[in-house]
């Protein structure tokens, strides 16, 4: 008796653990293309001459970075 | 065009009768006044009564002996029985009465109505009636000016039964002097023919005055003068009950599904109990012979034994039918089926998914897209938009600098025929699904049902703000014009937004397009709170200009806050960008 409960506590435990790894797989590929849309997004600001476009842009690149730091956080 | 042209030329017809004879302008004005004094009697009853009526139908229908004893007795007290129909519709649309109690109140309104047949058979035979109308309307008028509504409402009854005393005066006096010029007996039809062509007169004539109880004034009226013979009186009488069910119709053809069953059942009475009737005509005639000595009708009071006639037509009716009062609605059902628009058909909510979770939660989806795509629809008609040529920002430019066209839209009719029917898919649908599924999924399920409860929120938003707009937009201070124009622009903007995060398919650039949405908000809340201090302190706009547009721009805001929610619910599908943005919020 005390045995399986001891086997489900190990399954849980490795299930838990692939699901993590998962996990952090995934949240790396979203750092990765955040990372790559932030770089977009500086060169766009610099290349931009349009006032009110500039400023669209550089609020999408604050968003960008907020997210990124929190996906940071997430590993 | 024919139709434009319709209106000037009966009037010029009924000019030409009236200015050519005296007696025919007598009896017509007769049948005017008549007519207002109804008008202005059903006007007071519904002043003074303040929700008894209502009170009364919603208490005493419990049974059909109830329904029809109640439709009677109210009729009889208000003398109209569309004001009767009418109460009924609307409870039947709130479902406060079932369709059974509602035929049955329409069948007792039906008896009830005869009683107008004998107010007018008693008063305009042998009394002078209008020495009592002057008295009668000079008290109603001064009534009429006091400020208290019950007062106002009698004033109104008064004033009402004042003109029609002197309706029924001037009319018995127009058929008086119309006999000696015209002999209107030589037009008398007897036979079979002549119960037939007095019957379509007479429903005719209640089409085209919209009033039964007029039509039976004119038929006691001309009968006590000599004018009709009493065979062809009886035909009228028929005639005025068919007609008074086209003119049922015709009002509920705006109404609901309930409302057209009832003018049908309405319709149902009166036809069959018109036909049994016309059948034995010359029988009921004796019959009405034979009874009226037990009324004190003599035997030459063809005015009250008319009356007497018109009540038995409607007895007759109701012993008949009420025992097939369950056979009526369900034939009423049959013929009026409940309209189910395009609009309002779930497209994505299919039986055969219910039972498999992942399937179900996106058909919620995607049908929960189709309600929020409807909405928009009729939102950014709402604000005077054409959704054609409406894809990106530059189109909301064009059409904002443009002179302002206005779209008629009635968001609550559009919500309580469409929409509301779809949201309530949404809602029953879910609640089957979530039977079936883990915690998490159920979780799921609830979010999305969050996001349709938003949408109808968002919607009603929208109407709230909708008059104002309206009123502002045509303001001829440009100040607030060209406040309410941004603030229309900031609405539709979002929208034009989101459907373009809608068409992005990376996941990640939709969470930026919300999260760049949000600060957007925010930052065009405190500008629009600024500007509104500075406008008022530059007496550029009114105060009350100002609150209307603190209270709209407030309305905005968080419209355009639920507007955010429901696009991170509906547009996000994976699970870890969500809680990314979820993280983000946290920490603001």
């Amino acid at each position: 008796m005390k045995l399986n409960k001891l086997i489900t506590k190990i399954k849980k435990y490795i299930k838990k653990k692939s699901l993590s790894s998962r996990k952090q797989e995934k949240i790396k590929e979203i750092i990765e293309k955040l990372t790559q849309k932030k770089a977009t997004l500086k060169q766009e600001i610099k290349a931009c001459d349009k006032k009110s476009q500039k400023q669209k842009l550089q609020k999408e690149f604050e968003v960008v970075c907020k997210l990124l730091k929190k996906s940071k956080k997430l590993i | 065009m024919s139709k434009n042209l319709l209106l000037p030329l009966s009037l010029i017809f009924f000019a030409y009768f009236v200015i050519s004879s005296e007696d025919l302008a007598t009896l017509l004005s007769g049948i005017a006044i008549f007519i207002i004094g109804m008008v202005f009697m059903q006007d007071g009853f519904r002043q003074l009564s303040g929700g008894i009526l209502e009170k009364l139908l919603q208490k005493f229908t419990s049974n059909l002996f109830y329904s029809i004893l109640t439709g009677f007795i109210s009729t009889s007290i208000v003398q109209s029985s569309s004001i009767i129909s009418l109460v009924v519709i609307s409870f039947l649309s709130v479902e406060l009465l079932t369709l059974v109690q509602g035929i049955g109140v329409i069948f007792g309104s039906n008896l009830g109505s005869t009683t107008t047949a004998w107010i007018v058979s008693s008063l305009g035979v042998d009394v002078k009636i209008s020495v009592y109308a002057m008295p009668l309307i000079v008290f109603g008028v001064i009534l009429r000016f006091v400020k208290n509504n019950s007062y106002k409402g009698i004033g109104n009854v008064l004033l009402g039964l004042g003109f029609i005393f002197l309706g029924i005066s001037y009319m018995k006096d127009g058929f008086d002097t119309l006999k000696d010029s015209l002999d209107l007996a030589s037009f008398a039809l007897e036979g079979v023919w002549g119960i037939i062509i007095f019957i379509i007169i007479g429903a005719f004539a209640t089409v085209i005055m919209q009033s039964s109880a007029a039509t039976l004034a004119i038929i006691i009226t001309a009968l006590n003068a000599g004018g009709i013979i009493y065979i062809n009186a009886l035909s009228l009488t028929i005639g005025a009950n068919i007609g008074t069910t086209l003119t049922a119709i015709l009002a509920s053809l705006t109404s609901n599904e309930n409302g057209k069953r009832v003018a049908f059942a309405h319709f149902v009475f009166n036809v069959v109990t018109a036909s049994i009737v016309t059948l034995f005509i010359y029988y009921i005639s004796d019959f009405v012979d034979l009874i009226a000595p037990y009324f004190g009708i003599s035997a030459d009071n063809y005015g009250m034994k008319l009356a007497l006639f018109h009540t038995l037509f409607s007895l007759i009716g109701i012993a008949i039918l009420s025992p097939f009062v369950k056979h009526i609605v369900t034939l009423s059902q049959k013929v009026i089926k409940k309209k189910v628009s395009a609009h309002s058909k779930p497209k994505f909510l299919l039986d055969s998914n219910l039972d498999i979770p992942d399937t179900a939660i996106i058909s919620i989806k995607k049908e929960t897209i189709n309600l929020y795509e409807n909405c928009q629809k009729a939102m950014l008609h709402a604000l005077n938009l054409h959704t054609t040529n409406l894809k990106t920002k530059e189109d909301l430019e064009i059409q904002i600098s443009k002179e302002i066209t206005k779209i008629d839209t009635n968001i609550d009719e559009i919500y309580q025929s469409n929409l509301k029917i779809l949201y309530s898919e949404i809602i029953k649908y879910s609640s089957f699904a979530q039977e079936h599924m883990s915690s998490l999924q159920q979780q799921k399920v609830g979010e999305l049902k969050r996001s349709a409860k938003l949408i109808v929120e968002v919607l009603k938003d929208t109407r709230d703000i909708q008059k104002n707009l309206n009123f502002y937009l045509k303001s001829r201070n440009e100040y607030i014009k060209q406040e309410y124009n941004m603030l229309r622009k900031e609405l539709a903007a979002i929208l034009i937004d989101i459907n373009i995060l809608n068409s992005t398919s990376d996941e990640i650039d939709r969470l930026t397009q919300i999260e760049v949405l949000k600060s957007t908000v925010y930052s065009d809340d405190l500008t629009n709170a600024g500007k509104t201090d500075n406008l008022i302190r530059e007496g550029k706009i009114k105060a009350t200009m100002a609150t209307s547009l603190i209270n709209d721009s407030a309305t905005i805001y968080s419209t355009q806050k639920k507007l955010v929610e429901m696009a991170s619910i509906l547009f996000i599908n994976n699970n870890l960008i969500k809680e990314i943005g979820e993280e983000i919020n946290e920490t603001k």
